[in-house]
């Protein structure tokens, strides 16, 4: 994953946690932009239509993202 | 009612009731609920939200849904759900500031047009807030529900998995039925067994629910978010940009940690001095006043001293309440959690734990409750015995009394108060050792549960003072009459204890001191003391202590010591009460008790009894024991077991003794 690189949502892998997902907006076809991460190689910082989310390096590998132009 | 509440999952843990009066003949009880995203939670806080809701017995007149404005894309997602449901809902908007009143007109009107419920906007510290809300709640209670539209109803297949359920609650299989049969724990021991079976169908079935949900909410979403049309979120980012940085964001974490406990101690200093003072006269005040004799030693040496013991520390408590709530509100908080969760991890916690840990520097009974959103059944119980290590605002009494005696009044790099920076240090020992646990305790317990970090970090907002110092007030309060009924109980058996002794031991101690008095031609003072000190070797209380003495004297603790560490196994903050009532017995001139401490003479030694290394044993021995019956009460209650609590107990209370004991005989 890059910083400031927009990715589209295309599905969820099977391990997700797709009703958390779901819920805070993250469902497939939404664009969204890493944002930053935390020290340590921890969580990444997204932004999804104006919204901030911190979501861990292994939930991000489980949804289907494809590399977009802003 | 004044309790903390929040539009977003995390802030209550629990539910909360409150009884108040709508109308001057009507009185309503008022049940404030965990928050949630959706009827699917993952932490047991959110169930408890579910199970109220599909609870017949609790019939309920009204709900009312607090969304946050500015963040109806996701909150009205279990608007949805509770509508299917089939609930009488009436819907409140926060976070309204900056809205005009026009954008706020044409949100409420989309929002009534689509869900058919009255919607009422609430004003952040408008002063008519509460009248509104009452003259609303009394227009629309006992309303059914209007909703005309539903926006999920359970499937064919999902028809059938409740026919093969067959539970006879079950009759239209309605969309209540299908939540219902979701949770196993909510049905007949016999239904479980199907629904137990189906639960990879039911995360596909949830997560399709909740895509037809928000395809059917797009409209609205769209809608309001034309409305709003703000651009609120860059000044959130420009600060995100320092807060969230992973190296400028650290440091940030950590300058404020170190601000709050310098501010502990700095800010203090002066109203701490003046209730000291205060407390003193008002003692010398009521022995001029009923002259010496047993009434007024009860007066002032055990319940003045006991209510002293509590109010002295009101100040620190207030400023470290003030500045978590600040940080709080702002909306800080959820960026630690960001920063600091996989580092969190390697040591069997979350980042989530960063607030439990942070609130348990103020009290572990709030962080033991808030480890409740943590998903992880592993990494819950691993807060849930590791806040306790963190310093509380119980342990700031004995600490400010002890660091008074063992470090110096000095500046050092011109700015930083020496005392300040053993506050400090303290509070970051603590943190280590909290840490150190977790990462012996995660080699101990397995898990395979997952755990993944995703939360959205709110935009960042001006704290309502007002809120605030609701919380520190509510918080101060709690101490003084929760902590302070304690201390002023145990101060007046003390009290007892050190006047009153078996037999005619008290005689023969008063025979005794006055035979040394003439040998030694002792001045009045010093006859005085003599006297005094002989009486409480003589007293109840001295014969505990003394029993105990061997056992603590390799600390470098003496029986008076021991009475205090005795009595604060009910709640640490006991100690200085406890303290200040048995010496203030042992030498009735000296009204400062941090005085009284550092005079405080060894007779067989010579030396003073609060030297270096018997203050930084008591220190460390306070920092890691475990010595709060609420917070093991909690801790059995979150944890269902008294295991939990009695491993606490044990394995705090051994560490304790062993580093205390190590620290003596270093120093020493």
């Amino acid at each position: 994953m890059e910083i400031n690189q927009h990715y589209r949502i295309n599905s969820f892998l099977e391990a997700a946690d797709g009703i958390k997902l779901v819920c805070l907006g993250l469902v497939p076809g939404k664009q969204i932009q890493i944002i930053g991460r935390a020290p340590f190689s921890g969580a990444f910082l997204v932004e999804c239509e104006q919204k901030r989310i911190a979501i861990s390096s292994k939930e991000l590998l489980e949804l289907d993202l494809e590399r977009v132009d802003a | 009612m004044r309790q903390k509440t929040g539009n977003y999952p995390g802030v209550t843990t629990s539910i909360h009731r409150a009884k108040f009066s709508l109308s001057p003949d009507t009185y309503a009880q008022l049940l404030d609920l965990p928050g949630a995203y959706s009827l699917y939670p993952n932490t047991s806080d959110e169930l408890q939200l579910v199970k109220l809701l599909l609870d017949q017995q609790a019939s309920l007149s009204m709900y009312v849904y607090v969304a946050d404005v500015t963040a109806l894309d996701k909150q009205l997602l279990l608007l949805t759900q509770l509508i299917d449901l089939n609930l009488p809902c009436v819907l409140f908007l926060t976070k309204t500031e900056g809205l005009s009143q026009e954008q706020l007109h044409n949100v409420k009107s989309v929002l009534q047009d689509e869900f058919s419920i009255p919607v009422l906007p609430i004003v952040r510290d408008a002063s008519d807030n509460i009248s509104t809300i009452k003259q609303f709640l009394s227009t629309h209670v006992g309303r059914t529900n209007d909703a005309h539209k539903t926006y999920y109803q359970p499937t064919a297949e999902q028809h059938e998995w409740l026919t093969k359920i067959d539970y006879q609650e079950f009759t239209s299989y309605t969309y209540s039925d299908l939540i219902a049969a979701t949770y196993t724990e909510l049905l007949p021991i016999k239904e479980r067994r199907f629904s137990k079976g189906n639960q990879s169908k039911n995360v596909k079935w949830q997560i399709d629910e909740t895509m037809i949900r928000y395809q059917k909410m797009q409209p609205v979403e769209r809608a309001i978010k034309k409305i709003l049309d703000t651009n609120s979120s860059s000044f959130s980012n420009r600060l995100d940009a320092v807060f969230t940085h992973p190296k400028l964001g650290s440091l940030v974490f950590f300058g404020i940690l170190f601000f709050i406990f310098q501010a502990i101690y700095a800010w203090s200093e002066w109203p701490m001095e003046m209730i000291d003072r205060g407390v003193a006269g008002v003692g010398e005040w009521i022995g001029q006043l009923i002259g010496p004799g047993q009434l007024a030693s009860f007066i002032v040496d055990g319940v003045l001293a006991g209510i002293g013991g509590v109010i002295i520390f009101i100040p620190q408590i207030a400023i470290l309440f003030f500045l978590l709530s600040l940080f709080e509100e702002s909306g800080y908080m959820a960026r630690a959690v960001y920063l600091f969760d996989h580092l969190m991890k390697r040591f069997g916690l979350s980042g989530r734990s960063i607030v439990s840990l942070m609130s348990a520097g103020a009290c572990a009974i709030p962080a033991v409750m808030s480890a409740r959103t943590i998903e992880n059944d592993r990494e819950r119980l691993i807060t849930i015995l590791v806040s306790p290590f963190i310093s509380c605002s119980a342990r700031i009494p004995v600490y400010t009394i002890l660091i008074g005696l063992a470090v110096p009044a000095v500046t050092v790099f011109g700015i930083f108060n020496l005392k300040g920076l053993a506050f400090t240090g303290l509070y970051v020992l603590s943190a280590l050792v909290a840490l150190l646990a977790g990462f012996v305790l995660k080699k101990c317990f397995k898990s395979d549960q997952s755990s993944a970090l995703l939360i959205e970090l709110p935009p960042y907002s001006m704290p309502s003072m007002k809120n605030v110092l609701v919380i520190v007030w509510s918080k101060v309060r709690a101490f003084v009459w929760e902590a302070g009924r304690i201390i002023l109980l145990i101060s007046m058996v003390l009290w007892f204890l050190g006047s009153y002794g078996p037999g005619e031991a008290m005689d023969r101690a008063e025979q005794s001191a006055k035979q040394e008095v003439i040998e030694n031609k002792l001045e009045p003072a010093e006859a005085d003391a003599l006297l005094s000190s002989k009486k409480l070797e003589a007293s109840y209380a001295g014969h505990l202590g003394k029993w105990m003495e061997p056992i603590i004297r390799p600390l470098g603790y003496d029986w008076k010591i021991g009475i205090g560490l005795l009595a604060s196994f009910a709640a640490r903050e006991v100690f200085v009460g406890t303290m200040s009532t048995i010496y203030s017995m042992g030498d009735a001139d000296e009204v400062s008790l941090k005085a009284r401490l550092n005079n405080e003479v060894d007779p067989k030694t010579g030396k003073h009894v609060f030297d270096f290394a018997t203050s930084m044993s008591l220190l460390i021995f306070f920092l890691l024991a475990m010595q709060c019956m609420s917070t093991l009460a909690i801790v059995k209650r979150e944890t269902k077991s008294w295991k939990w609590p009695i491993v606490q107990l044990v394995g705090m209370t051994t560490l304790a003794y062993l580093a205390a004991f190590v620290v003596y005989q270093v120093l020493s």
